[in-house]
Formats: structure tokens, C-alpha cells, sequence
């Protein structure tokens, strides 16, 4: 069995931090390539963030569960929330065509994270959103994002 | 994450070092719209000591490029490592903003 890494923490911006170094820590030791721990800590970056602010809708504390792990040369995230049902693969990617001045503040982070993993993948069950993100350990700058140019 | 700056004639040269994360932009940005509304309308981003960069530091570049954009001034983003100049390029930042291998290229 490929040693796993869990983690969960609070629904707080300030625990993310915490998390992405725990993370880094365990793919390091594990020989992951810098540009997969890279996509790696963006993956958990921008898809926790998204979590934490959009996907209560109480003031109450929720724990988000982080588990990672090494096997087959793939890089796999399990992120499980007990949010309002939310599928971030289904929002739209933003138009990075646009102007500087016509650009909205914000929509980049889901997009920047899809394109440097490899696959992701969402589920609701239990009441649970889950969203599994596989990323490449051995993949370098030019061969991240097996999603470039596939939005599906 | 840390913020350094020199000048060299008109330009201030901006090294940005560490990560730019949702941990830290908002420091960044503070520092960096600070410079601009000091007098430093021409930039060059040393990005090469960037270790890290994510949609939130992004946020930031966008803020600063608008902002010296409304100075009449000059944004050029310099050395990006690989990781972090891939993500400018996803990000679709080459059409909007001048990236360069080196500082003195982008001078």
C-alpha cells in the first residue's frame, strides 16, 4: 500500500498555508518533481480557497479533509468538504483573451489549477462534495497540465 | 515573501522573492502600490527569486499593471522560472503584459 498523507483542517483561509507545506514536505520526501509538487500546491491552493469562501452558507466550523498520495507515478488528492454542492470542473473558464482593463478581478484560480493537472474529477456523495486531482509525479514545466487545450 | 527595489535611471528594478500566494498578497500588494504612488512608474518585476505564484499573486500583478497603467507608466515582468512563467502563460499574461528572459533584456 503507497503510504498516504491526511490532513484536515478548519474551513479558515489561514490553515491553507499550513497545509500546502505539510504537502510539499511529503511529495519532497517522496521524489516528486518540483513542477508536480508545484501544480500540487496550486491544486490545493485554489480549489480550498474556493472552499472556504464560497461553499457554506452558515458561519459554523467545517473541516476540510486533505488526503494525498504517490502511486503508479501519479500524484493523486482527495479534497472531501461538506459544503453546498459545488462542481468546480462545471464552472466556465474565464476569457484570459480579455483586455487588462475588461478583465475581471478573480475567476483564475479553478482554471490555472485544471490546466496543470493532469485529470480532475468530481463527485457528490453523502452530502459530501469530493474532487479527486491526479497530477503527473514526474512531469516537468513543458509536459504539465494534460488538460491544456481539454476543458472536459 | 520579500520586496526589494533599485533604481537604474528612470526604472525601478523590483525583485520579488519567496511565494506569492493568498498567504501573502496582500503585503505584496500593499508594498508594490506603495512604490507606484512613491514615483515609480516604470517597472521591471525581478521575478527571478519568485519560488511560487497563484491566482491570488496574479490578482496582485493585475492591480499593479492597472495601476501603473493609470500613471501613463511601464510594467515589464523579467526571469521568470519555468513553473512560475508557465503559469503567466496560462493565465494568458504575455498578451497584456511584456515578459523577458533577463532584467537587462527587459530594460
Amino acid at each position: 500500500m503507497p503510504e498516504e498523507f491526511r490532513l484536515a483542517i478548519d474551513n479558515e483561509l489561514l490553515e491553507i498555508s499550513r497545509l500546502c507545506a505539510e504537502c510539499e514536505e511529503f511529495l519532497e520526501r517522496r521524489g516528486v518533481a518540483p513542477a508536480a509538487i508545484y501544480a500540487a500546491n496550486l491544486a490545493l491552493e485554489e480549489m480550498i480557497t474556493n472552499i472556504v469562501k464560497y461553499g457554506y452558507d452558515d458561519m459554523a466550523r467545517h473541516k476540510i479533509q486533505t488526503a494525498l498520495r504517490v502511486d503508479g507515478g501519479m500524484v493523486t488528492i482527495v479534497l472531501e468538504d461538506d459544503g453546498h454542492a459545488f462542481d468546480p470542473l462545471a464552472a466556465p473558464p474565464p476569457d484570459v483573451r480579455q483586455p487588462l482593463e475588461n478583465r475581471p478581478i478573480g475567476g483564475l484560480g479553478i482554471h490555472l489549477a485544471r490546466k496543470m493537472a493532469e485529470s480532475m474529477e468530481y463527485r457528490r456523495a453523502q452530502d459530501r462534495n469530493i474532487l479527486t486531482i491526479n497530477i503527473r509525479a514526474n512531469q516537468s514545466p513543458a509536459s504539465a497540465g494534460g488538460s491544456h487545450g481539454n476543458e472536459n | 515573501m520579500q520586496i526589494s527595489s533599485t533604481k537604474r535611471d528612470d526604472t525601478t528594478i523590483v525583485n520579488i522573492d519567496g511565494r506569492l500566494d493568498s498567504g501573502t498578497a496582500a503585503a505584496a500588494e500593499k508594498q508594490l502600490l506603495d512604490l507606484v504612488a512613491g514615483g515609480a512608474h516604470r517597472l521591471v518585476l525581478n521575478c527571478a527569486g519568485l519560488e511560487y505564484v497563484s491566482s491570488a499573486g496574479l490578482r496582485v500583478l493585475l492591480a499593479l499593471a492597472k495601476r501603473v497603467g493609470g500613471v501613463q507608466g511601464r510594467l515589464a515582468l523579467a526571469a521568470p522560472a519555468a513553473q512560475v512563467r508557465e503559469i503567466f502563460d496560462i493565465a494568458g499574461f504575455a498578451d497584456i503584459l511584456p515578459v523577458f528572459a533577463t532584467v537587462e533584456a527587459a530594460l
